[in-house]
């Protein structure tokens, strides 16, 4: 057959194949979803497992070593990194200096477990911020006093928060509204988008967090107040105050000097500490410190990017499994697809006797059949590859919904 | 059998044809006959007599057990099925009892579906021109947009009738061209069968079991009950 025929012939089995199968539309839009989905199946969950894989990667790279209180690995760093846990309580802010000592780090604190509609709202330093090379885009700067945030570019998004904007933190639970304190937020950053759990947090200085936590408030001079019962007594030159006293929730103008915290604040809660080491010698020297043998250590130094792997093979070892499943599930599909295909044949066998008897050769039959089963591939693969290419957008979701169990 | 149309340029001729199915006990066996261009044969017979036998016989379907069909002069019977299945092609013209039209294409297309099975060129401007004229003589030049779902039996059928003049053939084999029309149409289709056969000078051959139009043939031959 020479180059001109086959290209006619291809050109009249297209036509006859694309006609077919806009005819039949129903049964060709079911071929090529069952045919597509069959082949996205494997296709999108290997993408997915590297999207989800690189996200925690880069984040559990952001810090050489990570301080926490002794207790779970994983909750402290899925908490304390990636704002999707509880990390175990005990660790203060004196306990930085036993990394910081002799020079051998610096650390950045780092207090979760408030949230401003359900978004994690998560405590600490400007040096975060310095430590990761970001700064606010447009517009906005860092906070400076307490109440003032800045936003995740996914979190002013979805939440439609702009410069300039309040909202307040949840009470932690409605029977618990005691535990934590809900205070007025205002937006004075929005961050760029880092691909980092990030996107998804309000960033406050660690006071504004432990404000939240009850831990610091602001009141009117009780002597001054109206409220009945805003004093109980006096002792020498002090007021004593009352619990009616009114605690001012709001992040007017001036809230941040009338702030006030009782008690040392050396000794307040954090949840976790970025650690930096200055060099590796430094490194090697705080490892042995606290992964020694001394079983009365209350605090714990964790290497993040020697967690990511080793939760990274359990998740690739479920992603074998689940690959595997995927993979029969698509022959499955794809053999359903098939036989789908062979049975429209078989109920067009006149048709195709009809092209028989009317001079066409086996072969341009055939040539009209595989032109058909190609263009249904075709639009398959369109399929599959668009639902592999979206598939790394959920990695986020994958790896909070993985931290979250 | 006396030759119908010109002499001198026969169409087709079938000599003294007999096929026999293995274990079957089918048998058949017909006259010589021959047809110039505009000749016209009935053949009739009960079913199962062997009719569409006889047609896929001359159509190069089937390969007789004895005897030779020759088109144009040219012996076809006897070559191979590739062969024989171009000369179908490009020879010959088909008309089937069911119209056997494809239902994914409309008019116009159904009429242009022998230059797409085995055609080696891409449609173009004189094949349009060429089928729409026969849509045109036929009396469909409305619906040549129209799917085939749409169109009655007697349209079908016109249809099938402009598909198998397209490419001008020598031969127009008919079988139970009007065994699924009312008495009105069967006359109709019979007579533009005739008509356009006629017109442009191929060799029409109808089997057929319906007395009604027997009239209009040039000739009839007569079939047995094929055992």
């Amino acid at each position: 057959m020479s180059v001109a025929v086959l290209h006619h012939a291809l050109h009249h089995a297209l036509y006859l194949a694309t006609r077919s199968l806009c005819t039949a539309w129903r049964r060709s839009v079911l071929l090529i979803v069952a045919l597509g989905l069959s082949l996205a199946l494997p296709l999108a969950l290997a993408r997915l497992l590297d999207g989800a894989s690189r996200a925690m990667r880069d984040r559990a790279s952001m810090a050489p070593l990570l301080l926490g209180a002794k207790g779970s690995e994983s909750d402290l760093v899925f908490g304390a990194m990636f704002f999707a846990a509880t990390p175990p309580s005990g660790l203060v802010m004196s306990d930085l200096t036993r990394v910081e000592t002799e020079n051998l780090a610096r650390a950045i604190p780092i207090a979760v477990g408030a949230t401003a509609r359900k978004k994690p709202v998560v405590g600490t330093t400007v040096d975060y911020f310095a430590h990761l090379g970001v700064t606010p885009a447009n517009e906005g700067r860092l906070f400076a006093t307490i109440g003032e945030c800045v936003i995740g570019a996914n979190a002013a998004r979805e939440l439609d928060l702009d410069l300039g904007a309040r909202l307040y933190s949840d009470p932690s639970a409605l029977s618990n509204l005691a535990g934590v304190f809900p205070l007025e937020l205002t937006i004075v950053g929005i961050l760029p988008q880092t691909n980092s759990p990030d996107d998804d947090a309000l960033l406050v200085d660690l006071h504004t967090l432990w404000s939240i936590r009850g831990l610091g408030h602001r009141h009117d001079e009780p002597a001054q107040s109206t409220t009945a019962g805003a004093v109980i007594g006096s002792k020498g030159n002090t007021t004593i105050a009352g619990e009616a006293l009114p605690i001012a929730r709001d992040g007017r103008d001036g809230v941040a000097s009338d702030f006030h915290f009782h008690g040392n604040e050396n000794e307040f809660p954090i949840d976790g500490a970025l650690v930096i080491p200055s060099d590796a010698k430094s490194q090697a020297i705080l490892l042995g410190r606290f992964t020694g043998a001394n079983t009365a250590e209350r605090l714990q130094l964790v290497r993040p990017d020697q967690f990511a792997e080793r939760v990274l093979e359990r998740i690739f070892g479920l992603g074998r499994v689940l690959g595997a499943v995927a993979l029969g599930t698509a022959l499955l599909v794809a053999l359903v697809a098939a036989t789908t295909f062979a049975l429209s044949i078989r109920l067009r066998a006149d048709e195709l006797a009809l092209m028989r008897r009317l001079g066409a050769s086996r072969g341009r039959v055939g040539l009209f059949l595989t032109v058909e089963a190609m263009l249904l591939l075709a639009a398959a693969v369109v399929i599959a590859a668009g639902v592999a290419l979206i598939a790394p957008y959920f990695a986020a979701e994958v790896l909070r919904r993985v931290a979250g169990g | 059998m006396a030759l119908a149309g010109t002499l001198s340029t026969v169409r087709i001729e079938a000599t003294d044809l007999h096929f026999h199915r293995p274990n079957t006990g089918f048998s058949l066996r017909t006259p010589a006959f021959a047809l110039g261009p505009g000749g016209s044969i009935a053949v009739r017979g009960p079913s199962g007599s062997g009719k569409s036998t006889l047609l896929a016989l001359l159509s190069g379907e089937l390969v007789p057990t004895q005897g030779t069909v020759s088109i144009l002069g040219q012996a076809t019977s006897h070559r191979d099925e590739t062969a024989r299945r171009q000369i179908r092609g490009e020879r010959i013209g088909q008309v089937f009892q069911t119209f056997e039209l494809v239902a994914s294409l409309d008019t116009l297309q159904n009429v242009l579906l022998p230059l797409r099975l085995h055609g080696a060129r891409s449609i173009d401007a004189v094949h349009l021109s060429r089928a729409r004229a026969l849509l045109e003589r036929v009396g469909l030049q409305r619906f040549e947009s129209r799917a085939m779902h749409a169109l009655s039996h007697g349209e079908r059928q016109r249809v099938a009738i402009a598909r198998a003049l397209l490419l001008q053939p020598a031969v127009v084999l008919a079988d139970e061209p009007t065994g699924n029309l009312d008495p009105r149409l069967k006359k109709s289709v019979t007579q533009l069968l005739l008509a356009e056969c006629a017109r442009s000078g191929a060799a029409l051959i109808v089997a057929t079991h319906d007395e009604s139009i027997l009239p209009y043939f040039g000739g009839v031959i007569e079939i047995g009950d094929g055992a």
